[in-house]
């Protein structure tokens, strides 16, 4: 398999991580509005990941680029980093941003989890494969 | 055992037998609703507690009762009837109260909270 097709693979793994994130977040946004209605409010903040995560997505899709991979890889990580921690850890509201401890599992949790830990592991392999791109481009 | 000791007693006992309390200050699940008539007081008695991701259930309830709903988590829920909350569907906020009115008809309910569907419980009716 060439690296162009490995690439393509890929993106095509990354992009539907991250829409996987986005439509579980813009699911779950008016449950999150009850859950977590202080400061900006869990509704907003879900809603607000929803949109970031799609528009990162089309961004990816359409360039392949490096810089889209990294967006990408962080977009993932900034759903996957807070699902873990307020699953685990109860964090008070912090300023604006309300307190959104959830222990339970449930189905569109782990979903999103697997969603988010496979764009991110898989943008980290397309940042690898662009750069690697890059860098056959500038020795030819 | 002196006078003061036997005062004490007996005002211990009269507090804990409800003696010149306030029916609506009764602590949260002791209402005896099982098997007897619903009354304004009784009604008032009748709490669901939510504590730790967890409902807590004051046992089987009047129909036609009033049900405080008791939030002391630090996220929302709802108590919200397992038919798409057409029966009852209350939103109770961190660390607030809420009031749900209990179905008319004796029965099972079951219910679930709609941020936390693994919430689950069921309010026991009775006619």
């Amino acid at each position: 398999m060439d690296d162009r097709t490995k690439e393509l693979l890929v993106r095509g793994v990354v992009v539907l991580g991250l829409a996987v994130d986005a439509v579980i977040h813009l699911g779950v946004a008016p449950a999150m509005e009850l859950a977590a209605p202080d400061g900006l409010g869990g509704g907003f903040l879900f809603r607000a990941q929803a949109t970031v995560a799609g528009l990162v997505a089309v961004l990816l899709l359409v360039t392949g680029r490096r810089w889209a991979y990294v967006l990408a890889g962080l977009v993932a990580l900034s759903a996957l980093g807070p699902v873990l921690l307020y699953h685990f850890v109860d964090v008070p509201a912090i300023g604006p941003t309300p307190s959104m401890y959830d222990p339970l599992w449930s189905p569109e949790k782990v979903i999103s989890i697997v969603g988010e830990a496979l764009a991110l592991a898989f943008a980290v392999v397309g940042v690898r494969l662009t750069s690697r791109r890059a860098a056959d481009t500038v020795r030819a | 055992m002196d006078m003061r000791t036997i005062a004490a007693l007996a005002l211990a006992a009269g507090l804990l037998t409800g003696c010149g309390s306030d029916a609506a200050d009764a602590p949260t699940g002791t209402a005896g609703a099982s098997g007897t008539t619903a009354t304004s007081s009784e009604s008032a008695d009748l709490v669901i507690v939510i504590s730790d991701f967890a409902f807590e259930l004051p046992g089987p309830v009047p129909a036609g009762a009033t049900v405080t709903v008791r939030n002391e988590d630090g996220v929302g829920h709802t108590v919200t009837s397992d038919d798409d909350g057409a029966t009852f569907d209350v939103a109770v906020g961190p660390g607030e109260e809420a009031t749900l009115t209990v179905p008319q008809e004796a029965g099972d309910y079951p219910f679930h909270c709609r941020p936390h569907p693994a919430m689950t419980a069921t309010l026991v009716v009775e006619g």
